[in-house]
């Protein structure tokens, strides 16, 4: 029977359901999860923004085998420097790079990674209504020097490369290789804006983030593979003269954590590295065979008495035989709560020096200058001084064995200056064989990207 | 169906409020009259189809004599004359309509003083209409079923009291009890009922689904017990928000039973489905204890976004996969834990999966990839019952990989070294030098050629009352590994089920609870993945039984470290749902369904400091899971149910909302000085970075009308309409609702009388249809917004994603037809049926070229992807008799996947990954061209990427099934279940295509010896060198057609065999009944591949095979 009840209830009924019908759009609209923040409020002020670039430095340090560590092991192998007898680094070091190769996929996608997160910063700032204009400069600045900073690696080692400015993926997906004069272009007038809206002072004691000076620096050495010398003279002695990176500290200290001719250090979040060099260079005992030793080539180029050779070397005994790594760091992994002693050093003034010294020694009438240059860095070496009356191509000769010796398993310094003079087909030939072909300069693009841009196309000889 | 729900067992009580209601209507028939509408407009729609019930009610009921008196002579006169006539003689009006006297005949009467309803009987007397009296009026109508009549001719006859019971003697509630020509009624809870009225030479029939019908002559007291029937069509199956049976459904449901999933033993309930449903893929990924299936139903629709059907657990949404964030999950051998592990096959009375559109519509956005319904036991009235099962056995991996033993891989190294030309080396070659190359261990046995153990338990106690019945069960569960060493997954879970029916029958609720724990302390890798180890690589053990390290100054990378590394996956998992139902009015129920789930997982996994070469590290690290996640869901629903006609018309509205939300953390810990301490993350370093604590919430709201109508006429035609609105939070502002909706229908072409007379043997057909539309929202969540996050070690801000807000739902259209066929008493029964599903609007991760920052990003693709397909299911009784008993289903499903459109893909990003007219799964290949006589080279017909990926395989099964007989003789039983596949896959050279044959420190398989040698040779293989040449060629090899096999099998999946103990024997001892046990899961695999295990060769790779198991046991009723 139908009592009021009854009837009661279904009306009940009815208005849940009315009312779920005209709630529902409410109940399926969610917050942003808690541990995420809306990219509005990231650039509301400049704590939140100079997150973002913390975390781009945390992104390029992480652990030992992403991009910013895997530069110098990588390019170390298809040079002349570096090798080691896993299966996995084969490839590299006969120059035999597939297309499909995992570690050649980082060194071209994490860099563009980065490049997404300059651009997002640079965008984010420029839109943002709470930072000061001088605030906006200075992180502008900061973007755009790291942006010259990835496209100057991602150029040198696939050649030209698609040149990404925004974050519009619509645009992105499908932009094809830009020549390398246009990203040339656009990591000069980056370089130029960074130094310019960079100040002068380090924002931290370790030297963390770029200042004017890196920036100069940077540019120096971007002119000097652009070959304009005079320019990169200009700079070089700029940073030279302003006495903030001299003298040169002795060898064992040059890597520290303090030294002095640092220009820009990076700090690994990862909780037992110190420096990625050290954590990837150094073997962790000393009684085997370490994973990347030195090349014969490599460890012959030393002079006798170069004190680089005993003090930037380390030797392990396995069965009587010596197998040489670099030591230029020497902490593989530091105890835990132990502050690091060393950081991953990308520039120092060292490199500087060269670069004046190479600037100068292509104009015929600054060879002796260029040769009190070189004699800097030998001197710190322990090495007798060049006499200044050499003839340019002796002098430049001189320069690119002190490249080789100097700034050996540092940042690809050796395996660009290999391909930007014009030197790696004749030297590498004579090392590597048949295996060695003259399109091995550049490394091939990822098949992946291939597959996902069919705008891409591939370097010749892959 | 909801007309099954009314019709069927678990709702029988709705109708016997009906029938009492009739009762108590009768006697208050005169003094009630209509109700008057005073009701507010609100409730007016509910109550207008509340008064249509008790009007009709009325009607029948109300026919009660009048004392107007009637005198008429009429000769060929028209019934409206006679009309005219008694309106002016009584005052009675006359309501009829034109239509209804069509077919009227004219009549011939001479009454004087009549009574009314004496004339009217006499005037409508062998008319084809019938009339009543209500007020002051005479309505004429149609001839009502004869009900009415027989209400009133029952006082002249006896009444019949009996009862209904099995052949247990346990009551059966819900039994048809009716009167053969006449009246019926239902059995109520006690098996009872009552008939008033009987002729008592009258025959009764009483039926109950899946019973034997029974005719008996009347008596006042009936005990009828009833015997089990065969007939498949019409076991209950579980539907959505109801049941239905294979005979009045429209749609394409399975349903695997208690029995067949009780037979198997596995670990995963989602095993059991393997073979059975046709359609339906469920693959091992791995052997190990807890790995988590790959099940699919007809395919895959969506080119990216999940596959995974819906899991509903008594209808509450179960989690599928590994839950919380991927990246806060830690590693784990078996791939992870998966939840539905941790549910006892003990505890399942059903698991139905459902199909087509008219199945899966009502789940609206989550049906596109079919439903699964797991039930779980309930309770049952009558004598308290305790069921026991204990079972114990073993398992080993079913096939192995044939390795080079010492020897071999000794001169496979050497002839490297000579095929290259190098001298060797300790560096080049000290496997050869520095390692003892006499020395042989067969690491493939020490690693997993182990026998893992089982062992399993488990008691239902339940009984119950005619108002409440109850279940509670217990049960324990332990598996080790293959493995060396000690480790097991162990699970204990308990099951809780209680039913209560209010007196007046009028409310019901069902509550259920599953609690279960599983810990699985797994190794962390798969030791599968080091079998390739060089065989004459060092001991892993010294004298003292420590690790061995390094040899001769040579670094030994030693795979039983991986044995020293804690790995502890918790799995506490909590279920709860409560049903209630209320009858607000005859055929009007409330239902409420609601449910809570609740997970909880701790992970720990360590790297103590004796797992690791003392030489490369001296502290110790480990990282602590957690992860939580709860689901709410509340369903309202409306269920009316109405006779109209010859009909029975169902409606169902209700209104669906859920809330999960996942809390996931993750603790690393790094800096151990002292592995005893390493599960206590404080005891790490005191450095800054030393312990990284991350967290991540997850909020996934869902909100959801529904709606579905059914109509079931003269049980030959029916009609089956859902509909489903979806909200989803997982897309953004403008984009959450989606509509989905399907209509199903079916013709029973056995009911006609044409068929009856023209196909005797045709006990049963039906031709059914259905055509709808599901979604997909398989997608990750937020993935709409524009967000920065903190990386998951260090600080900063870094961009979480390429945002899109504007991706909507994925669409499925499915169209199904069916025909079902019955012969010989359904002894033979056949179903075929064809399916087309087409997906549109494709949810996807696109794939981005690196350059774009990000790999991929959501975003709809108006790719249009088509699954077609045939399946084809016969069940036969072969033999049945009282000794013999011969049952035997076949199934097979064919399906063809098939991209069919996809705008611009030239210039997408799947350009070289999918193709228009192929399926999706097919992946391309170089072309193989074997191995260069000259150089012992493998050649291509190109190996530049992707222009030479011109080999197109498809792996998509040609066809696969399963072929199952059940036998009993006496107190024996056998069943023997053979599962089969055609298929391609990954052969065993994509499992070790990385390195050459050849290279340092790897063996290979024994299938390589057939290598090339000298100049001339031709072989399959190509010549032992680690030169840079072969090494590039074996990198090609790996992305070439020659890695992709058949890997088809036919496979003796599972064999049971029993025997029950004499009963005599058993009731002596005080025991109902004693059944002893053997079970086989994955016994024999006739197949060609080459490899590990062909089921798992979907992906390159090695994997622990899935493992052949042995078990016996005792199941034990009190």
């Amino acid at each position: 029977m139908i009592s009021k009840k009854n009837i009661a209830h279904s009306g009940i009924l009815v208005i849940l359901i009315i009312i779920s019908l005209s709630s529902c759009k409410k109940f399926v609209e969610v917050a942003p999860p808690k541990d995420q923040l809306g990219s509005k409020a990231v650039f509301k002020d400049s704590v939140t923004t100079l997150s973002t670039l913390t975390g781009l430095y945390n992104t390029i340090t992480l652990g030992n085998a992403v991009w910013q560590a895997n530069v110098p092991v990588l390019s170390g192998f298809t040079s002349d420097e570096i090798s080691s007898s896993a299966t996995s680094r084969i490839d590299f070091q006969t120059n035999n790079i597939q297309p499909s190769n995992s570690d050649d996929n980082t060194l071209w996608t994490q860099p563009y990674n980065y490049i997404y997160q300059c651009n997002s910063i640079i965008e984010g700032v420029n839109n943002s209504a709470g930072l000061s204009l001088l605030a906006k400069r200075q992180f502008t600045g900061e973007a755009k020097f790291l942006r010259a900073y990835f496209y100057f690696y991602l150029t040198n080692f696939f050649g030209s490369v698609p040149l990404i400015t925004t974050t519009d993926v619509t645009i992105n997906a499908s932009l094809p290789r830009a020549d390398s004069v246009q990203i040339y272009n656009q990591i000069v007038s980056d370089l130029k804006e960074a130094q310019i809206s960079l100040p002068e002072a380090y924002a931290t004691v370790d030297k963390l983030r770029p200042n004017k000076w890196m920036a100069t620096a940077f540019l120096a050495k971007v002119y000097l593979y652009l070959k304009d010398y005079s320019n990169a003279e200009i700079l070089a002695s700029r940073i030279i003269n302003s006495g903030l990176y001299n003298p040169l500290p002795n060898l064992a200290s040059a890597f520290l954590r303090t030294s002095k001719e640092t220009l820009w250090q990076l700090v690994s979040p990862s909780p037992r590295i110190a420096s990625l060099d050290g954590a990837n260079f150094v073997p962790t005992g000393n009684d085997f065979i370490p994973n990347i030793t030195i090349t014969n080539n490599l460890l012959n180029a030393f002079e006798a008495t170069d004190q680089r050779k005993s003090q930037w070397l380390g030797i392990n005994v396995v069965s009587s035989q010596n197998y040489y790594y670099p030591a230029k760091y020497k902490q593989n992994r530091i105890t835990a709560g132990a502050a690091p002693l060393e950081l991953q050093i990308i520039m120092r003034l060292s490199e500087v020096y060269l670069i004046r010294a190479e600037a100068r020694a292509h104009n015929q009438s600054e060879i002796s200058d260029a040769v009190i240059d070189i004699n800097v860095i030998r001197s710190r070496a322990g090495l007798a001084g060049l006499p200044s009356n050499l003839s340019q191509s002796s002098a430049l000769a001189a320069i690119a064995h002190e490249r080789q010796v100097e700034l050996f398993a540092e940042n690809a310094n050796r395996w660009f200056d290999l391909k930007r003079t014009g030197t790696a087909d004749a030297i590498l030939k004579g090392i590597k064989g048949s295996n060695w072909q003259a399109t091995d300069v550049l490394y091939p693009v990822p098949s992946n990207e291939l597959l996902r841009n069919s705008k891409l196309t591939q370097n010749i000889g892959y | 169906m909801a007309v099954a729900e009314l019709t069927q067992k678990t709702n029988y009580r709705e109708f016997n409020v009906l029938t009492q209601q009739t009762k108590s209507m009768k006697l208050n028939a005169f003094n009630l009259g209509m109700p008057r509408l005073w009701l507010p407009p609100k409730i007016i729609l509910i109550m207008k189809l509340v008064i249509v019930i008790l009007f009709t009610c009325l009607m029948q009921v109300s026919a009660a004599g009048f004392a107007q008196k009637v005198t008429l002579k009429a000769n060929n006169a028209s019934l409206k004359a006679v009309f005219s006539s008694i309106r002016t003689q009584t005052g009675y009006g006359f309501i009829y309509t034109s239509e209804v006297l069509k077919g009227a005949k004219r009549v011939n009467v001479n009454l004087k003083d009549a009574a009314l309803k004496d004339a009217l009987e006499v005037i409508f007397g062998g008319q084809p209409v019938s009339f009543e009296i209500r007020d002051n009026t005479v309505i004429v109508k149609d001839k009502a079923p004869s009900f009415l009549e027989r209400l009133i001719d029952r006082f002249d006859n006896i009444d019949v009291h009996g009862r209904v019971v099995d052949e247990q003697g346990a009551p059966l509630a819900g039994a048809t009890v009716v009167v053969v020509g006449g009246t019926g009624t239902k059995t109520d809870q006690n098996g009872e009922f009552y008939l008033r009225g009987v002729d008592e030479k009258a025959m009764i029939e009483v039926s109950f689904v899946g019973y034997e019908t029974l005719t008996v002559k009347v008596g006042k007291e009936l005990p009828i017990a009833l015997k089990l029937g065969d007939s498949k069509l019409d076991e209950i199956q579980v539907i959505a928000y109801g049941t239905t049976t294979q005979r009045l459904s429209t749609g394409n449901h399975v349903k695997i039973s208690s029995e067949d999933i009780s037979k198997q033993p596995v670990n995963n309930i989602m095993a059991t489905l393997a073979g059975r449903v046709p359609g339906m893929t469920v693959n091992e990924t791995n052997g190990n204890p807890g790995a988590s299936l790959n099940v699919q139903i007809r395919g895959k629709n969506s080119l990216a976004s999940g596959t995974q059907p819906l899991f509903l657990l008594d209808g509450v949404p179960f989690p599928s996969s590994v839950i919380g964030n991927p990246a806060y999950v830690i590693g784990i051998a078996n791939g992870g834990q998966s939840p539905i592990a941790s549910l006892n096959p003990q505890d399942i009375e059903s698991i139905e999966v459902l199909k087509d559109a008219d199945a899966t519509a009502i789940y609206g956005s989550r049906g596109a990839n079919g439903v699964v319904l797991i039930t779980t036991k309930k309770g049952s009235s009558g004598k308290t019952k305790l069921n026991a099962n204990i079972s114990k056995g073993v398992a080993q991996v079913t096939r192995m990989l044939p390795l080079l033993n010492t020897q071999q891989y000794v001169k496979m190294r050497k002839e490297a070294f000579r095929n290259d030309n190098i001298s060797m080396n300790s560096t080049n070659a000290y496997d050869l030098l520095n390692w003892d190359t006499t020395r042989y261990t067969n690491w493939e046995k020490q690693l997993i050629g182990g026998t893992a153990s089982l062992k399993n338990a488990n008691v239902t106690i339940s009984g119950g009352n005619a108002n409440t019945s109850f279940l509670i069960g217990g049960s324990y569960s332990k598996q080790t590994t293959v493995y060396p060493g000690d480790f097991a997954d162990t699970k204990g879970g308990l099951h809780l089920n209680l039913q209560h029916t209010s007196n007046d029958k009028k409310f019901s609720l069902t509550f259920g609870a599953i609690y279960g724990d599983n810990v699985n302390n797994l190794l962390i890798t798969d030791l599968a993945n080091s079998i390739t180890i060089a065989p004459n690589a060092p001991l892993p053990y010294d004298n003292s039984g420590k690790l061995v390290w390094s040899e001769n100054g040579v670094a030994f990378s030693n795979p039983m470290a991986a044995l020293l590394q804690t790995s502890k996956n918790s799995n506490e998992n909590l279920n709860g749902n409560l049903t209630m139902k209320y009858l607000i009015a005859p055929g009007l129920l409330v239902n409420v369904n609601s449910g809570y789930t609740s997970m909880n997982v701790n992970q720990l996994n360590t790297l103590p400091i004796s797992a690791q070469m003392p030489s490369t590290t001296t502290v110790g690290s480990a990282n602590y899971g957690n992860s939580s996640y709860s689901n709410w869901i509340l369903e309202p629903h409306l269920n009316y149910h109405k006779n109209i006609s010859k009909g029975q018309l169902d409606v169902l509205l209700g209104t669906s909302f859920q809330k999960d939300l996942t809390y996931s953390s993750l603790i690393k810990a790094t800096g151990f000085t002292n592995d005893a301490l390493i599960e206590s993350a404080a005891a790490a370093s005191t450095s800054a970075n030393s312990v990284t604590i991350s967290t991540t919430t997850v909020d996934y709201r869902y909100q959801s009308i529904f709606g579905r109508a059914n109509y079931i006429w003269d049980t030959k035609y029916i009609v089956d309409l859902n509909f489903r609105r979806d909200g989803s939070s997982r897309f953004g502002p403008g984009r959450q609702f989606g509509n989905f909706g399907s209509i199903g229908s079916a013709w029973i072409f056995s009911e006609e009388k044409l068929i009856k007379e023209f196909a005797p043997h045709l006990s049963y057909g039906k031709l059914r249809g259905s055509y709808g539309i599901t979604g997909n929202d398989q997608i990750t969540d937020y993935a709409f917004f524009d967000t920065y996050s903190s990386p998951a070690l260090g600080n900063g801000l870094v961009p979480t994603r390429l945002y899109n807000p504007d991706f909507a739902w994925e669409k499925n259209n499915k169209l199904e037809f069916a025909l079902e066929l019955g012969f010989l008493s359904d002894r033979i029964l056949f179903t075929g049926s064809w399916f087309r599903n087409r997906s549109g609007n494709q949810l996807v991760a696109y794939a981005l070229p690196g350059q774009t920052g990000f790999t991929s990003y959501i975003s709809n693709l108006d790719a249009l992807v088509q699954n077609e397909g045939y399946e084809f299911t016969l069940t036969t009784i072969n033999v049945k008799n009282k000794v013999i008993s011969w049952k035997s289903d076949f199934n097979i499903s064919f399906n063809r996947n098939k991209l069919l459109a996809f705008p611009d893909l030239q210039s997408s990003t799947y350009a070289n990954t999918y193709f228009i007219g192929q399926s999706i799964y097919s992946k391309t290949f170089f072309h193989f061209l074997g191995v260069d006589p000259t150089t012992g080279i493998y050649q291509f017909s190109g190996t530049s990427n992707p222009k030479d990926l011109t080999s197109l395989k498809d792996f998509t099964p040609k066809f696969f099934g399963s072929f199952n007989n059940s036998f009993s003789y006496k107190n024996f039983e056998l069943s023997i279940f053979f599962q089969f596949t055609k298929q391609d896959g990954y052969n065993y050279l994509a499992n070790v295509l990385s390195n050459n044959p050849g290279t340092i420190g790897v063996n290979e398989p024994t299938y390589v010896l057939n290598r090339w040698r000298k100049t001339g040779d031709v072989a399959n293989i190509q010549k032992f060198s680690t030169s840079t040449i072969a090494r590039t060629a074996i990198s090609n090899y790996g992305q070439s057609d020659a890695v992709i096999t058949d890997a088809s099998f036919i496979r003796l999946k599972n064999a049971y065999l029993s025997y029950s103990l004499p009963l005599k024997f058993v009731k002596r001892i005080g025991v109902e009944s004693i059944k002893v046990f053997t079970q086989s899961q994955n016994l024999f695999t006739w197949t060609k591949y080459k490899g590990f295990d062909p089921e798992t060769g979907s992906s390159p790779g090695i994997y622990l095979p899935p493992l052949r198991v042995f078990t016996g046991g005792i199941q034990l009723s009190l």
